[in-house]
């Protein structure tokens, strides 16, 4: 009875755990709770006073913050040990749910994406719609020149400065473009991965 | 997150402590490793190891990421054993491939260490008496 009473912070502590670990799959998140509740247990050596169970929880450290470097470690690892484009897409945009500098990363990688996307679609598009598709020089009203690229409306006015080389030069860019997104996510999140070490002090 | 002990405002000292800290971080994963190298460990036990023998101090809650990102890797196994102290641990161990890891990890880490160690033997005896000065 009285190892329930002096538990009970432990139990709030690893609740507030929990509630901040609802990304991650119910097996992770257990998994989580079970390692830190077992560590503080050993921590402890049997002495369930109070004082002794709180300061274990206090030296272990904010449970907001433990919970948020789990969730971002272990999403991020997945990443580590298999590094393709769809699991970086994934995770990051799991990350991007945590909050911070991921959100940013995860809008600047959609970003990339976008303006590769349209370099790729417009050169592809290219073939079947040769007079409407391209990268245009267009007149607008106050007499300055402004770029689009992709569709054209039919009659508009405008240059098709690229004409047929906007397919290779559009693959190209695309594929350039693509690939350093997900260069600059996966360098992220490995980035993310290593600092598991955040905790590490220097004893000098 | 890093925190060094000796608070100095004397920027090269703080530069040093920075220093010391980056070192530390990029080799903590081979630490935790080594620890690992003479059998299977609990968490709490790794932290003890690295404290004792490698003078590392890691912020307690930060370690089971750390193995976890190991195991996701295939580094490391665990697996929950019923213990003695009354509720269960999670012990770690070494896979194949993470002690070929750690090997080729240690062997890198050797051959740094005594370039290293040639090209600053000269300056050791005056960094003592300058940290003994301070």
């Amino acid at each position: 009875m009285v190892s329930a009473v002096h538990l009970e912070p432990l139990e709030m502590y690893l609740q507030t755990v929990r509630d901040h670990l609802q990304l991650l799959s119910p097996e992770d998140s257990s998994e989580i709770i079970r390692e830190l509740r077992s560590h503080v247990l050993d921590r402890v050596r049997g002495d369930l006073s109070n004082a002794t169970v709180s300061a274990t929880l206090t030296r272990l450290g904010d449970p907001r913050e433990i919970a948020r470097i789990n969730l971002r470690m272990r999403v991020a690892a997945v990443v580590v040990a298999h590094p393709t484009p769809l699991t970086v897409a994934r995770t990051l945009s799991r990350l991007a749910a945590i909050g911070g500098k991921g959100f940013l990363i995860f809008i600047l990688s959609l970003t990339g994406y976008a303006f590769a996307g349209c370099w790729l679609l417009t050169a592809l598009a290219k073939p079947f719609a040769p007079d409407r598709v391209g990268l245009w020089l267009l007149p607008d009203p106050t007499g300055d020149l402004s770029l689009s690229l992709g569709r054209h409306g039919a009659g508009a006015a405008g240059v098709d400065i690229l004409g047929w080389w906007i397919i290779p030069i559009g693959l190209m860019v695309g594929a350039i473009c693509a690939f350093l997104t997900y260069r600059i996510d996966l360098r992220f999140i490995q980035g993310l991965a290593g600092s598991q070490s955040t905790g590490a002090r220097s004893t000098v | 997150m890093y925190r060094v002990m000796s608070v100095s405002d004397d920027p090269l000292e703080v530069d040093l402590g920075k220093w010391e800290i980056q070192l530390r971080k990029g080799s903590l994963s081979l630490a935790v490793l080594a620890s690992l190298r003479n059998g299977e460990l609990y968490g709490l036990e790794i932290l003890r190891r690295l404290e004792q023998i490698a003078n590392f101090t890691v912020a307690e809650g930060t370690i089971y990421p750390l193995l976890n990102r190991l195991k996701t890797a295939g580094f490391i196994e665990s697996d929950w054993v019923e213990a003695e102290a009354g509720h269960p641990r999670k012990y770690f161990r070494l896979t194949v491939g993470g002690r070929r890891y750690l090997i080729g990890l240690s062997r890198t880490w050797h051959e740094f260490a005594r370039g290293m160690n040639q090209l600053l033997a000269p300056l050791e005896p005056r960094v003592r008496g300058k940290r003994r000065a301070s």
